[in-house]
């Protein structure tokens, strides 16, 4: 899924009006809240990436889980740190950031690297979408944030984000972007489900 | 008409003035009812038509007036032109059919009966409620579309199922109206002619002889011992004599018109009985024609079966649609979207209806059918099988149905004595003295002094069986005494006849003279029958245990004693004398001259009485007692004569050995008739005359006062009377009968009963039910798989009652808290139309549960089939707990996938959301659309085995309504065991084979989650023996009152 979060999944962005991305950012601000590096030193731990991150029971039912740390400003550009584009949102270049739907035990990646990719849906779509850059680089997802084992014991778990920062996308055309993860474990063909690891998002930049 | 019984050989003492009175006005009036009606009935022209035809005044002309009349000539007959005209005018010679109902009619009919209207708008709620959406968004999901089609398919299934039912079952019967084409001779252009009965025109002249069947109504010309039965027309089985001799006013007592479909009877006589006579009506317009058109125009009343069904219904689409309608209100208050209202409508409709069970009821009506077929009760209209179940009162026609329909000798008189003869239908038990040399006389005369013989080449049949030539009389006494003497034609052979008189009515006597066996004795015997009276005139002397005595006064009197007992039991009594002559007047070569009489005829020996009666069938006293016991009144209905009647009716029991009528009481007492407190009287013999002078209310009271009625001498439009009259009574009234005469009244009964094998066509098409073998006793058993099958349709009905609660909560509950749906549309149709169809039928196997025979009939008004105990017991006590125990299932499911039960309530909204692709549940996972939905079918599914489990226990509990199940036996039904296995198998098949198929939203189940609701059952089942318990300890206490139904 896309964040930020909205009504059936289009981004639309009037650069000139202030209020027609405002509430994006509010949104935003608030979602990226608990990856504050200040937040994130304070309960999670740092971890060893490029694994998983198990932590088995060892015998005691349900023992709390330790989470790893995703800091904000692994989001560089995207990440509103000390950011007056808001997002980019204001100069026309937005932020959207991608993020796995969270599942109990799932071993996504089969202990190889998992990176999101993402393109124009048709070959006008990839025109129009221009360049983009992502954070972290390569669109990567570490195995260290996986796996997850619930709300209940893995209190202060960030789900991993990958954000995309669209440069040059061509104004005032809907661009259809499909996002998608490329994990050994995850199939993103299915046909009936057309959110199984992927995502897809209209994106509008209207200029005047 | 003075002469009408004279060729009956005795008369019933005291019946006969009584009958002649009788028949006087009672011609005309017996038919007059029929008339109106007839003209009632038809309107317009044919109106004129039936006025001029029962005007007919045919039989007063003469020969010369009757050929003017129909343009045609005696001898030559009709020329071919102009028959061909008169055909094209009148149209051919046969019964118009009833009209039947078109097929695409009845089959539209089964298209919108019951349910199926519902469901109709249903399916066209969801096409519009898809029209809408998709006009707002191409791309919206095709549920509804879905939904719409299996709704149609549904509707079309089961029309299409009961359509096949019922057409099977007409099929049956149209053997029976299949007749062999006759053939009628007739005279046309000087040329006899034998041509099809259907060409015949009004103004042929036609020959029939002896066997044949009158193909039409005929004005006799002339005749040679023409007899004919006039049995299906009036009931009367007494053969009448046709002349050409005008002799009644009435067309329809007047001897010189035979009337189509009777027969002309093969006599005994050596020149076969013919006569030559003109048509005067064909068709319709013949008197059995009118009376085939009074049974047409009876209305069929409608079955009770179906009053119950439409009853049952109309409360369950009135539940369905009410709260349809109410929960409709609730989701536009609440906010919702018109058009998933209008979903919720449908599903609310689909949930509440049970479609499968009138299917159901229409497959377990006609396995009843099938097992009464087995048992010689051919159902002719399905819901006459629980028909007869309800019956209260059986209006039974006497001949044939209750009697064996032929003459046996039942008394014997001789040496002062009155000897009982074995009636049962094998006479195998004769136990008679027959060591008396009286008796050996009496033997002779009666095997001697008869023309009937038995057909060659029936060697291998038992003598009771045989087929005889001769009239109902001579063959009785034939094989009375082929049974007890041995081969008679032997007999017969050894003392050769040299001379004969036949009988005649004018001499009312029959003798012959033959040589004796004794080749020492060169007498010769002569033997003679005939009316005791007439016979006695003719005697000088009486023979007393083989000794001739002269004949006192004292013999005189113990005579008429004899003769008055014996016709006092409503019997034919004949008397029987000899004499030998003496050799020297007679030598050896006399030359006996039959019209010069040159033989003494008087001063004879009188050697015994005999007695015939048309006995009851052996079966018969115990099927009455039966119904007696079951609540049944039996009422005799004939067109025979009130003291044979009557006699009858005391020998079947239908009139107790200990109740008396009116009549019998004042005899006893010997006081008048109207002293007579009517009280005391249980019985009542009415005749046909005294019932023409009762008003309705006296009627009433008659029929609700005397619990022992016959009715004699009836004619067919009082046998309606007399079912109307019941009828008002809130009874369901059965009818038998086998006469044309009885069609009306069959047609009139809420089941009519034909015989199969006496019976004629036109009674056949308008009963219910045929019985194959003629026998009352097979009703019976008839009434006990009626009884049965309605206490079985209960079980059905409660049964399949039960999981509409568990079908209806998920919407109620969706609707108001807002939970992820529950259960799928589609997913209630599989279980209604699936997994539920065979448990449901194979509660039609139960055997019952008490004595059924022991009760009292149903009160059609007051014993429903579906009453407010079963309907409250069945949705609010099981089917909750159904209900119930199903949720646990679904949520089961659903915490174990990780939405706890908490965590749904309201949560349809976001659910439903087709761009909310990571709704978080309980445990912090994140759910596309798609897997949600797939978790949505998981619990349809979870939700169907929750209420399949359920089912499994409801299907058992029941199998009895008061009795504990291992009262009845857990493994005597194995059909419900077949239903249970079928449960499962199209369980495992559904969420297991189909999950894939988006359309029917199943998805694998986990085994383990079947057996979630299994508790539940056991529940359930605890429950309802603890209910059963409680009814058998505290009888007609409140709980009795409220729990069993």
């Amino acid at each position: 899924m896309i964040r930020p979060k909205t009504e059936n999944l289009d981004v639309i962005v009037n650069v000139t009006d202030t209020e027609s991305w405002d509430q994006y950012v509010q949104k935003l601000n608030k979602f990226l809240e608990p990856y504050n590096d200040s937040i994130q030193a304070q309960k999670n731990d740092v971890c060893r990436p490029g694994r998983y991150y198990e932590q088995p029971d060892n015998g005691v039912l349900n023992y709390p889980k330790r989470a790893c740390q995703f800091n904000r400003t692994q989001l560089g550009n995207c990440s509103g740190i000390r950011d007056n584009t808001h997002y980019g949102y204001s100069t026309g270049q937005p932020c959207v950031f991608i993020k796995m739907n969270r599942v109990i035990n799932f071993y996504a990646g089969a202990n190889q690297s998992m990176n999101v990719t993402c393109a124009g849906k048709r070959d006008e779509d990839a025109e129009n979408l221009g360049n983009f850059v992502m954070f972290p680089a390569n669109g990567n997802i570490d195995l260290m944030y996986f796996p997850y084992y619930g709300k209940k014991f893995h209190v202060n778990y960030t789900q991993p984000l990958v954000a995309v920062k669209f440069l040059n996308v061509t104004p005032n055309v809907e661009v259809n972007v499909e996002c998608r993860i490329n994990a050994a474990n995850i199939a993103t063909d299915d046909e009936r489900d057309k959110f199984a690891g992927r995502v897809a998002f209209k994106l509008r930049i209207n200029k005047t | 008409m003075r002469q009408k019984t004279l060729e009956i050989y005795s008369v019933e003492l005291g019946g006969t003035k009584d009958m002649e009175k009788t028949d006087e006005g009672d011609g005309k009036e017996k038919y007059r009812g029929l008339k109106n009606k007839c003209l009632d009935l038809k309107k317009n022209h044919q109106k004129e038509e039936f006025r001029k035809e029962l005007d007919l005044d045919d039989h007063k002309l003469s020969n010369r007036e009757l050929e003017r009349k129909y343009g045609t000539d005696i001898i030559m007959g009709l020329s071919s032109p102009r028959a061909a005209e008169l055909l094209a005018r009148d149209g051919p010679n046969a019964l118009t059919p009833p009209k039947q109902m078109p097929e695409i009619v009845k089959f539209l009919k089964q298209m919108v009966g019951g349910f199926s209207i519902l469901l109709w708008i249903g399916a066209c709620l969801c096409y519009i409620a898809y029209g809408i959406l998709y006009s707002n968004n191409t791309s919206s999901s095709l549920d509804n579309v879905y939904l719409g089609s299996v709704l149609i398919l549904v509707v079309i299934l089961t029309g299409v199922f009961a359509y096949y039912q019922e057409a099977k079952s007409t099929n049956i019967m149209s053997s029976f109206s299949k007749m062999i084409p006759q053939q009628a001779l007739v005279i046309r252009d000087s040329e006899k002619k034998v041509i099809p009965a259907e060409q015949l025109v009004v103004g042929d002249i036609v020959e029939v002889k002896g066997g044949d069947q009158i193909p039409a109504d005929i004005r006799v010309l002339s005749s040679q011992g023409c007899r004919v039965d006039n049995s299906c027309l009036t009931g009367e089985s007494e053969p009448q004599s046709r002349c050409s001799e005008f002799t009644h006013e009435n067309p329809l007592e007047t001897k010189n018109i035979c009337f189509y479909s009777t027969t002309c009877l093969e006599g005994s006589a050596s020149p076969v009985g013919t006569a030559t006579g003109m048509v005067i009506s064909t068709g319709d317009r013949t008197i059995i024609g009118h009376i085939a058109s009074l049974a047409s125009g009876v209305g069929n009343e409608k079955t009770p079966i179906a009053i119950e069904i439409e009853h049952f219904v109309h409360i369950v689409a009135g539940v369905a649609v009410s709260i349809g309608i109410l929960f409709f209100i609730i989701a536009v208050s609440l906010k919702y979207h018109v058009l998933d209202a209008i979903i919720f409508l449908i599903s609310i409709i689909v949930a509440n209806v049970p479609e499968g069970l009138l299917a159901t009821v229409t497959v377990t009506l006609s396995l009843t059918a099938k097992r009464m077929a087995k048992k010689n009760c051919l159902v002719k209209n399905l819901e006459a099988v629980e028909t007869l179940g309800s019956t209260s009162i059986i209006c039974s026609d006497k001949t044939g149905t209750l009697t064996q329909n032929r003459m046996t000798v039942a008394h014997l008189w001789f040496d002062n004595q009155i000897f009982v003869a074995d009636t049962s239908e094998d006479h195998s038990n004769q136990v008679f003295d027959q060591s008396s040399r009286t008796w050996a006389s009496l033997s002779k005369i009666i095997t001697l002094c008869n023309r009937a013989e038995f057909k060659p080449g029936q060697e291998s049949v038992p003598i009771m069986k045989k087929v005889v030539v001769g009239d109902a009389s001579e063959t009785a006494l034939l094989k009375f005494s082929e049974v007890i003497l041995g081969d008679v034609m032997e007999i017969r052979k050894r003392n050769r006849k040299v001379a004969e008189i036949p009988f005649n009515s004018t001499n009312k006597f029959q003798l012959s003279i033959h040589e004796t066996e004794d080749p020492n004795d060169k007498r010769f015997l002569m033997v003679m029958k005939g009316a005791p009276e007439r016979i006695l005139e003719k005697c000088s002397t009486i023979m007393i245990n083989g000794q001739e005595q002269p004949l006192d006064k004292s013999t005189a009197r113990a005579f008429h004693t004899a003769y008055m007992e014996l016709g006092g039991l409503g019997e034919r009594v004949l008397g029987f004398c000899h004499l030998y002559l003496p050799a020297d007047k007679f030598p050896e070569t006399y030359s006996f001259d039959i019209d010069a009489m040159n033989f003494p005829t008087s001063n004879l020996c009188f050697v015994g009485l005999l007695s015939m009666i048309d006995p009851p069938r052996s079966t018969v006293p115990d099927a009455v007692t039966k119904c007696r016991s079951a609540g049944i009144k039996v009422i005799m209905v004939t067109g025979d004569h009130p003291i044979t009647a009557k006699a009858i009716a005391k020998s079947v029991g239908i009139i107790s050995a200990n109740s008396e009528t009116v009549e019998d009481i004042a005899n006893r007492l010997n006081i008048a008739m109207e002293q007579v407190n009517k009280q005391d009287a249980k019985a009542a013999v009415v005749t046909g005359q005294e019932l023409k002078d009762m008003s309705p209310e006296q009627l009433d009271e008659l029929l609700t006062n005397y619990p022992e009625i016959v009715f004699a001498r009836t004619s067919p439009q009082q046998k309606l009377i007399i079912v109307e009259g019941c009828q008002r009574q809130d009874a369901v009234v059965a009818v038998t009968g086998d006469g044309v005469n009885d069609s009306p009244a069959l047609k009139k009964a809420d089941i009519g009963i034909a015989m199969g094998i006496a019976g004629s066509d036109a009674a056949k098409n308008a009963a219910d039910m045929v019985l194959l073998d003629d026998n009352f006793a097979s009703i019976v058993t008839g009434v006990e798989e009626g009884r049965l099958i309605f206490d079985n349709l209960k079980k059905t009905i409660a049964y399949t009652l039960t999981k509409n609660i568990a079908e209806l909560c998920p919407f109620l509950i969706y609707i108001i808290v807002g939970l992820p749906l529950p259960i799928g549309t589609i997913t209630i149709l599989f279980i209604d139309l699936g997994t539920d169809i065979i448990p449901s039928v194979a509660l039609a196997y139960e055997k019952a549960e008490s004595d059924i025979m022991n009760r009292k009939p149903r009160h059609k008004k007051r014993d429903r089939l579906v009453n407010m105990p079963l309907a409250v017991y069945s949705y609010l006590h099981i089917g909750l707990m159904q209900a119930l125990g199903a949720f646990l299932v679904y949520f089961t499911v659903y915490a174990q996938q990780g939405f706890l039960p908490s965590s749904l309530i309201n949560l349809r909204v976001e659910w439903e959301k087709d761009d909310a692709n990571d709704l978080e549940d309980s445990y912090g996972q994140e759910w596309t659309r798609y897997q949600r939905k797939h978790l949505e079918w998981t619990g349809y599914t979870a939700f169907f085995i929750g209420i399949l489990v359920q089912q499994i226990a409801d299907l058992i509990i029941r199998k009895t309504r008061r009795n504990s199940i291992f009262q009845q036996g857990l493994f005597r039904n194995k059909v419900i065991w077949v239903g249970i296995a079928s449960q499962i198998i199209i369980g495992l098949i559904l969420s297991y084979g189909l999950g894939s198929v988006t359309a029917l939203s199943f998805a694998m189940l986990r085994a383990q989650y079947w057996f979630v609701a299994v508790p539940h059952a056991i529940l359930i089942w605890v429950y309802d023996e603890m209910r059963k318990l409680f009814i058998r300890l505290y009888p007609g206490s409140w709980w009795d009152k409220n729990m069993y139904y």
